[in-house]
This record gives C-alpha cells, structure tokens and sequence, in this order.
C-alpha cells in the first residue's frame, strides 16, 4: 500500500463568481522514503496540490472533488479537530520563504518546543533537551546559545534548518516540501536538500512531496518526478528514465531550455508562449497550442493517460498504441 | 547571518532591571524611555496622593484665598483658600484612574472583536465591525454625555463611557493589523503543524499584530485624561469639591485675572500627563519592532 496516495484531486477557485480549475484530476503515490518531485512553471498549480493535501485552502478555493489517502485514512473532508491531529505529526509542511515561517516574536527554541509540547505532551525539561538534539541534527551550531536567538538573527540556511527542525520534531509520515530551496543560495540549497534526504527519507522513512521548478533540484535528490502543465499531471515516473528519455512534449521542451555547459553560445532554447491563465485553459489537451507535435484531435479532445511501463505515465496521444 | 556571532547569551533577557538595561532602553527610544518615566512618576504620584500632598484636598483656609505661591502654599491657592498643589496631585488621581480605566476597557472588549473579525473575517467580521462603525460616527463627547446623562454623573459611568467610545477604535487598529497577521507564512505554517484556531489567535496572531494597538492605547489614554477635563470644565464629569484636573481649570476661570496659578497649574499638569503618554506611545513604534529586541 502507499504512504500517500492521491486520486482524481480538483481544487477550484472562485474567480469573479464562478469556480475555476486551478488542479484537475491529478492522481499520484508516495511510497514510504521516496522523494516525489513535483514540477512545472508558476502558476501550473503546485502549490495548490499542496496544500489541498493540508486541506489548507484559502477562503476562496475549494477541493471540488478528489481522494487524498495516507495509508488507510481518508483525509479530505474529515473536519477541523481530527486535522489538527494529523498535521505536524503525519503531514508535515515546509515552505518556500524561511524567513518569514518562523513566527519573529519567539526564539526559535520556542517554536521547536511548541510543536514537541503540543503533540508529544512532553514537559518543559524533555522538549528542550529534545530541541537541541534537533538543531545538533540539523546543524545548528552552538545550540544551546542559539536557542534563545530570535528568527531575524538568523539567515535563510540557518531559518530552514530550524524550519526542518519543527517539521521533523515529531516524526511525520509526510513531508511536503513546497519550493524548500527556492529562496537560498546553491551551496546552501545542497545542504538542506541533503539533510532533507538524510534525517527523513533515510533516518525516518518519510515520504517527500517536493514541489520545485528547478530541475536541477530534481535531477539532485528526487526518486521520482511529475511534471505538472496547466493544472495536470502530464507525464510521471522514475527521474532517471524521465531526464534521459522524456516522452511528453512538455517535458521535452522544459528539459531542452536548460541550458547546459556544452552547447555553444546563442540563443538558449524556450518554449514559445505562456502559461494559459485560470480562464483561458484551452480545451482537449492544455498544451497543445504551444506543442510542437500538435494534432487537429489535440485541441477536440483530452489526451488518453498511457502506462509505458510500470512505473511511467504519459498524458498525450503521441503515446496511443 | 548578521547577527549571530555578535548574540550574547540571552539570559539577561528575563533578569530584574539593571542600570545597563535601563540604558540600552533609553538608548533604543529616549522618547519611550522619558514618556514611561513621566507616566510611572505621575502614578506613583496620584496613587500615594495623601503621602506626598503637604494638605488634604478639601482643606479650606479662607485667610489664605487666593494667594499666589507661597512656602506654605507652594502653587498657591484657590478661592476657597484649598492648596492647589494638593488638589492638583489629587486631581492626578483621577486622571490616571480615567485614562487607565477607560483604555482599559476599550483595549480588552476592542482588541478580542477585532481579532474575531480579523480572524474569521466574512460574515463574523460583518457582524462586529458594522456595528463598530455606527459607534464610531458618534462624537465622542456626545455619546458621553448622552451616557453621563442616562445613568448619571460618577466616576465609573465616566471611565466606562470613554472605554466605550475606545472600543470601535481599538477593534478597527486590531483587526487591520490581525489582516496583515494572519496572511504571514508562519500563522499558515503553525496551522500545517496543527495548531487550533484559538492558539492561532492568541500565540501567534495577538503577540505579533498588538504592537500599533498598544501605541494607539498610550495616545488614547492622554485623550481620555483631556476628556475628562473637559467633561468636568462644562460639568458633566467630576462633580465639586472633588479635585479633577478639568474641574479646577474650570473653577479658576472666574478668577483667572486675580489668580492665574489657579488655571495654569492644573492647565500645566494636564499637559504633562498627556505628553507623558504621547512620547510613551512614539517610543513604543520603536522598542516594540520585535527586530530590535535582544540587540
């Protein structure tokens, strides 16, 4: 059975009146210690998968239909309080800007031993032995004297550390990772990336969701990856197979516009166009007016989900029979 | 990592008050550090009143009416030949009993309807602040009176009538500030580690959106003691022989040609208190920026 697995996820937005799309019918698992990246531009709804999986939506948007399953629990849809018991312990959260996920009125010792107080009941004494062990794991220096620091003392690296510190204090199940590393610098990125891989997925067994845009990122540390266009998952499967062999014509073109060391300078590949807002998603297949394989049936209808091997599905017609 | 390597370790934070302490303050704010000596002068004044006044404030010696300052009178005298020094630390009294009771008031009835509203928002923020902003087109003075009128003149209805007028006025500042709280990473990051909406509100959002209420309700409590001198100069607050600040400005009037000490003095006095109150409140922008805690 998979740690999480998610089936047929719609989450909508209400925009001047009416719900609008903003993720459509994405399905994927997580296995236990697996690292799950998920891809695609701004705006193609990473985010929103997110935090639909935390069911924490904003005001205005909703999941409209759809299954989140961590093991044998329904998650959505099952009310405020049993939530409450769920999140920082099963499903943990870390978020793109470490700075500003750190609450600057307490120390972040505080914050470490809030969540240690609150969920594993431990007294004052254990939680702060306990929080040290934590910043010694995620290499805080000098623990003990940093303990009473407050957020703003501390750059970006330092912030995530103890970000991570919280989010893997009790052990969760699930980590969503949402752009973990977007806001730090390359070295510091590697860091965190691989304390991510050593303290959860090796030391605990967790399972990562980690939402990026860099592939770089996902070439580095993911087991797997999905690439999402436009609110949908148009190809899954294992990071290996999928950097050196992509099918869908996204991925193609997103993988073509890296720009490497050994091509010779010029005009670096792009994929022409932009994103399609909310409103303006075209219909059969979303890609398709930016697709350089494009068919008359593209645009009539939606592209058939195709198994290529156990572990890899694409979502174009290119692949049928 | 700016200031890591030059953090001591902060276990002064939580130490009794010390000479270095009391510096680094001043040095943070001088204006925050002068305002909140002024104001805890001042209620050390008015709270130990009958300690410090040379007479008792209704004390009357007709031989000595109105006359000007004295070694026996130091601020002279009134008509009734009462010591206007006494009255004026007396009239303190009820000052700061106004200004902290109606504050107070205002600031714990307006700042929980103005962390609901901005917490929920919606309907609930519709609820509460529709009301506040009928409550806010009232004049101030009006709706003292009206409520001096109704219920009658004493200290109590006083204290309660500005803290009503305070309400809408702290619920507007609190659920602004609770808007922009609400909206950071770290509240979104303390409800994914599943904390209960009551926690969000009174760990995270309260401690981190309070800082421009408190500013707000050090200004205000200067306006509530200016309220109360003028409720009582037209006779609506204080009533005679009860020494009020307003009250003696109001009865020196008649005699402000013969006797000028008898308006300057509590004139004077009342300026202090709300200067007191002003600095403290623009000091406090800077020393409560929680970025300059621990430097």
């Amino acid at each position: 059975m998979s740690l999480l697995s998610v089936r047929n996820l719609t989450t909508e937005f209400r925009v001047g009146g009416q719900w609008l799309a903003a993720v459509s019918n994405v399905s994927f698992d997580l296995q236990p210690g697996e690292i799950l990246g998920l891809v695609g531009e701004s705006g193609c709804g990473k985010s929103t998968t997110a935090y639909s999986l935390m069911e924490l939506l904003p005001s205005n948007a909703r999941v409209a239909n759809g299954e989140v399953w961590l093991r044998d629990t329904q998650l959505l849809g099952m009310g405020e309080s049993r939530w409450r018991d769920i999140r920082g312990t099963q499903l943990a959260m870390i978020f793109q800007d470490p700075m500003t996920a750190l609450d600057p009125v307490f120390t972040v010792g505080d914050q470490v031993m809030e969540t240690l107080r609150e969920h594993l009941g431990l007294s004052h004494k254990d939680a702060r032995a306990r929080t040290l062990a934590l910043f010694r794991q995620v290499g805080i220096p000098a623990p003990e004297q940093r303990f009473n620091a407050y957020p703003h003392q501390f750059s970006g690296g330092m912030s995530q550390r103890i970000a991570l510190a919280i989010a893997i204090s009790c052990h969760p199940h699930v980590l969503i990772a949402d752009e973990p590393t977007t806001a730090l610098d390359v070295t510091i990125q590697a860091q965190i990336l691989r304390l991510i891989r050593r303290l959860l997925v090796e030391g605990q067994g967790t399972g990562v969701l980690l939402i990026t845009h860099d592939l770089g990122v996902v070439a580095q540390v993911c087991d797997r990856v999905a690439v999402m266009y436009a609110g949908e998952i148009v190809e899954i499967g294992d990071v290996q197979s999928i950097f050196s062999d992509p099918r869908h014509p996204y991925t193609q073109a997103l993988l073509n516009s890296l720009p490497s060391r050994q091509v010779e300078p010029g005009q670096l590949a792009n994929i022409q166009g932009y994103v399609p807002g909310l409103a303006s998603r075209p219909s059969g297949c979303r890609f398709n007016p930016r697709c350089a394989h494009a068919k008359p049936i593209c645009s009539k209808q939606p592209p058939p989900r195709i198994q290529l091997s156990p572990e890899r599905e694409v979502a174009c017609v290119l692949y049928n029979e | 990592m700016t200031t890591v390597a030059k953090t001591t370790p902060n276990s002064q934070r939580r130490s009794y008050p010390s000479v270095q302490s009391l510096r680094a303050w001043f040095a943070a704010s001088p204006s925050a550090f002068v305002g909140g000596t002024l104001i805890i002068l001042l209620l050390i004044i008015a709270f130990s009143a009958p300690l410090f006044a040379p007479y008792t404030p209704e004390e009357m010696d007709f031989a000595a009416a109105l006359t000007g300052p004295s070694p026996t009178h130091w601020l002279g005298t009134d008509n009734f030949g009462r010591d206007v020094l006494t009255r004026v630390v007396f009239g303190y009294r009820i000052s700061m009993a106004v200004a902290l009771g109606s504050v107070g008031v205002g600031l714990i009835v307006g700042v929980t309807l103005g962390l609901l509203a901005g917490y929920f928002g919606g309907i609930i923020d519709n609820l509460i602040m529709r009301p506040m902003d009928v409550l806010m087109a009232f004049p101030a003075i009006v709706l003292v009176v009206a409520l001096t009128g109704f219920v009658g003149r004493n200290l109590s209805i006083m204290i309660l009538a500005i803290g009503i007028v305070y309400v809408p006025i702290f619920a507007r500042v609190m659920r602004g500030a609770t808007l922009e709280i609400v909206g950071q990473l770290y509240v979104e990051g303390a409800r994914a580690r599943g904390a209960s909406p009551l926690r969000l509100m009174l760990i995270h959002v309260l401690p981190n959106a309070i800082a421009p209420v408190l500013i707000q309700a050090s200004a205000l409590m200067g306006i509530a003691i200016l309220l109360e001198s003028g409720l009582s100069f037209i006779g609506l607050g204080t009533q005679p022989p009860d020494p009020s600040l307003g009250l003696m400005l109001s009865e020196g009037r008649q005699f402000m040609t013969d006797a000028p000490w008898m308006v300057i003095v509590p004139g004077v006095a009342i300026s202090i208190a709300v200067l007191g109150f002003n600095l403290l409140g623009n000091g406090l922008q800077d020393t409560l920026n929680p970025s300059r805690k621990g430097q």
